[in-house]
């Protein structure tokens, strides 16, 4: 679809604060979660001419967003040297002014890459198995006990 | 989804909601930014490239320190990490075909495993897959990377798969339904019809649930997960005797109560989400965290004190069960994670009791690989510590179907781009033995249970694929020999039900078409009537002889929007000519329970009682309706649910009291003036 800056803006404004939100819960940290948003704004912002349809805008935009959180993650997995478990859950876990709730950081925490991209795209995508199933290349049962595994990980911490 | 997990992420959503975003995410401050990049390609965007550049470095280093906050799904990405990104199966894997990307075998036969060498086999070449399927992801979000770099813009983004996502949007009303599938109905439900039964698939099958009644005792799982509550409602006075615990760490999913043979059964779980960071097995691959499902049978002979007589375990989450003849069929799932060693079976190869499954009794899929199983064991339920008979089916996951005499596993194959192919495997039961039958495929995905059904030793099934709808008929070795295709273009199937020769399905984009189709030659289907109104059924019933009950939602065709639920009772006395006998539109209800669990329906047509419950704007409310010939639907109840909980209400009835079950709150109706008599708390 062709698309001017102020109509991308409109688009955009139905769905920023989920697209934040998603962010924040992959990425943990409000300044990485604020740049994967503006990376998603940029790319789709220049990729919008392949956009055939306003009404997929928000599955879309998701899809460009989570894809660039794992890319994030992957390089950072990879050029990181730090892996001193000590740190993953008593000293991270108490910094301040995460922005996320501290239940819902530890919920996410419990999951693995792949669920969390799954959890997010139902939270704050609103996607249904089978559209996760589309936008990550899996087989949608495979989604569902995916996300039904997530879940109940998730509950233990959450309640 | 069922509620529970729906509960799980209205809560995410919930403590999510008041995060603010940052003033730069705005959309204005967005705008601007889009603007001044505008502008700076106009002028050779040199600096625009850059600043991207910038801000795609910043991100990565920043994600560098993330690891310590990320860390636990570090591990993961390791190994992932390392896939260097060559190009060469990237292209391939995307635009493939089906037929390209599995190769499905063609053989009638189950095969069994000869060795654990080949489980491996087959889960290496799963692992194999994913890992190339991982790259090629990778790969498009190394393209959109690029694309930030270099600001080119023909590399391939993959926005078609968002794409194709959202046009579904419209069809994801209802979304999928429980794992736990299966049932014929229950038609005439409860003979001696003092008391409510579980609704099940199939009628002669029974299914375990959160809350049962033997006639005069209630038991209810508790919201804790952790306790049944026996109530005894003797003279109309609720009274909880006694209650069932089970250990810590332990969590019930559901159970049965056998009257007649004067037993209890616990489905358990096994779980606890910090358990995971020690277990080893966990990080480093195998089954090891797959949680553990357990059969506890209790003699109930006094009620009001339930003694404990035995218990088997199996490896795996609990996935379903079923009930016939005084033998319990537990089914669970188990996946393999990561890295196994081949050496190594307990890693890989489920546990029945401690002891792995032994390779013959592990069906291989016809496709050559996986990575789950679908556990299955039996047990006599007079020896309740003893498993009469044990088959892991190894799949890439799947559901089943449970007829009067055998059991039906299905999965679906996804095509990528398009089509799909379900293929199915027929395990024969009875007084507790298992044994396969017969392997078959059709094209195709069902929409739930009640889209597959035997009879007289056929299996008919109603399928959608892509944007068509078919209906086969496989006979015993599961080989097609009637089929009809290329019904109801772009639309799906909502709902289906079978009654001997005759199925009944409906599909819908704009209207509800209700289609009948005569089975009479299984060899030749043929669609015989087809009924257009507006909305969609999402669950049928049939409700006494020639009449059929459909509860859905309203659509209006102005708008396309759903705008309540509603209940439907469809004429089928002439199945060419079915008709719209009676509608009933629920205003201000969203959506209803029933749409995704059959067991939340109290449908019995003897007592002239529809009962559901549904939500409102202003919470959870339970409908009780009669039916009448000439004045239609009566709706003699709508009461607020005031229990509140982790599961879907359900209701009882127990002579003329019936009971409203939500989390640990039961309320009490009167079946003759609808009015409350009593309530408990648990």
């Amino acid at each position: 679809m062709k698309c001017d800056t102020k109509t991308f803006a409109q688009m955009y404004e139905t769905v920023y604060k989920d697209l934040y939100r998603f962010a924040l819960c992959m990425m943990r940290n409000p300044q990485d979660a604020e740049d994967a948003v503006s990376d998603a704004v940029v790319a789709a912002y220049e990729n919008i001419g392949k956009l055939k349809k306003e009404d997929s805008f928000k599955s879309w935009i998701f899809t460009i967003l989570s894809n660039i959180c794992k890319k994030k993650w992957r390089s950072a997995a990879k050029e990181s040297k730090c892996t001193d478990e000590e740190n993953l859950f008593s000293g991270s876990l108490e910094e301040p002014d995460m922005g996320l709730a501290v239940d819902v950081r530890k919920a996410f925490f419990l999951l693995e890459e792949e669920e969390q991209t799954i959890i997010g795209l139902s939270v704050f995508g609103g996607y249904t198995s089978q559209e996760i199933g589309d936008a990550l290349k899996l087989n949608p049962n495979t989604v569902r006990s995916k996300r039904s595994r997530a879940l109940q990980k998730m509950e233990c911490v959450l309640r | 989804m069922d509620k529970r997990e729906q509960d799980v992420l209205e809560l995410i959503r919930k403590k999510t909601a008041d995060v603010e975003v940052p003033k730069s995410l705005e959309p204005d401050a967005i705008e601007r930014i889009l603007e001044s990049k505008e502008a700076e390609k106009e002028f050779g965007g040199v600096s625009g490239k850059r600043r991207n550049r910038g801000a795609w470095q910043k991100g990565l280093l920043a994600a560098a320190c993330l690891t310590v906050v990320a860390g636990v799904a570090a591990w993961n990405l390791l190994d992932l990490g390392q896939g260097n990104m060559t190009t060469e199966n990237v292209g391939n894997n995307m635009q493939k075909g089906l037929e390209d990307e599995v190769e499905i075998s063609s053989s009638k036969t189950i095969a069994q495993a000869d060795s654990y060498e080949q489980i491996y086999d087959y889960y290496e070449t799963y692992r194999k897959k994913m890992e190339e399927e991982q790259m090629s992801y990778q790969m498009d979000a190394a393209d959109i990377g690029r694309e930030l770099m270099t600001e080119s813009s023909d590399s391939g983004m993959n926005a078609s798969a968002g794409g194709k996502g959202a046009s579904r949007k419209e069809e994801a009303v209802v979304e999928e339904y429980s794992m736990v599938a299966p049932a014929d109905t229950v038609e005439d439900g409860n003979m001696d019809s003092g008391y409510s039964q579980t609704n099940v698939r199939q009628e002669g099958v029974d299914e375990a649930d959160i809350a049962k009644t033997d006639g005069r005792y209630l038991y209810i799982l508790e919201d804790s997960g952790r306790e049944i509550a026996v109530v005894d409602t003797k003279d109309g006075n609720m009274k909880k005797v006694t209650s069932v615990k089970v250990d810590d760490k332990e969590y019930i999913r559901e159970f049965y109560v056998v009257p007649d043979r004067k037993k209890m059964v616990l489905v358990c779980g096994q779980q606890d989400g910090s358990e995971m960071f020690e277990d080893p097995l966990y990080t480093n691959g195998g089954i090891g965290n797959s949680g553990v499902t357990m059969a506890v049978t209790y003699d109930i002979k006094n009620p009001e004190k339930p003694e404990k007589e035995g218990k088997v375990t199996q490896s795996g989450q609990y996935s379903s069960s079923r009930m016939v003849n005084g033998f319990l069929y537990l089914f669970s799932e188990v996946r393999i994670w990561g890295e196994v060693a081949q050496n190594e079976p307990r890693m890989y190869v489920p546990l029945i009791n401690g002891e792995p499954v032994s390779e013959k009794n592990i069906y291989l899929p016809p496709i050559k690989q996986a990575n789950m199983y679908e556990v299955i064991t039996s047990v006599n339920i007079n020896k309740p510590d003893k498993t009469v008979d044990s088959k892991a089916i190894f799949s890439k996951g799947g559901q089943a179907y449970v007829s009067n005499k055998n059991i039906y596993f299905y999965e679906t194959e996804w095509g990528y781009w398009n089509g799909c192919v379900t293929t199915i495997r027929k395990v024969a039961y009875k007084d507790g033995k298992l044994e396969a039958k017969a392997q078959g495929k059709f094209d195709g995905y069902l929409n739930d249970s009640f889209s597959i059904d035997e009879y007289e030793g056929n299996l008919r099934v109603v399928t959608t694929d892509d944007d068509t709808n078919s209906v086969y008929v496989l006979d015993e070795e599961l080989t097609e020999i009637g089929a009809i295709e290329n019904l109801a273009k772009d639309e799906r199937i909502y709902s289906a039900r079978f009654m001997g020769d005759t199925g009944y399905f409906v599909t819908f984009r704009e209207t509800d078409p209700l289609f009948s189709v005569d089975l009479s030659d299984p060899k030749k289907p043929k669609i015989i009537g087809e009924l257009k109104i507006p909305g969609f059924s999402e669950y049928l019933h049939f409700y006494g002889e020639d009449r059929l009950l459909g509860i859905g939602m309203n659509v209006d065709e102005k708008t396309m929007t759903t705008d309540g639920a509603k209940i439907t009772m469809f004429d089928i006395s002439d199945k060419a000519d079915v008709k719209e006998k009676d509608t009933y539109v629920l205003k201000n209800v969203y959506s209803t329970d029933v749409a995704y669990d059959y067991k939340a329906a109290l449908v019995d047509w003897e007592r002239n009682i529809i009962g559901f419950s549904g939500y409102t704007e202003g919470g959870q409310r339970y409908f009780l309706f009669a039916y009448d010939e000439d004045e239609g639907f009566i709706c003699n109840m709508e009461e607020d649910i005031n229990g509140n909980g982790m599961w879907v209400p359900r209701g009882i009835y127990i002579g003329d009291t019936l009971y409203v079950i939500q989390g640990n709150i039961i309320e009490a109706y009167s079946l003759k003036d609808y009015q409350k008599v009593d309530d408990l708390i648990l």
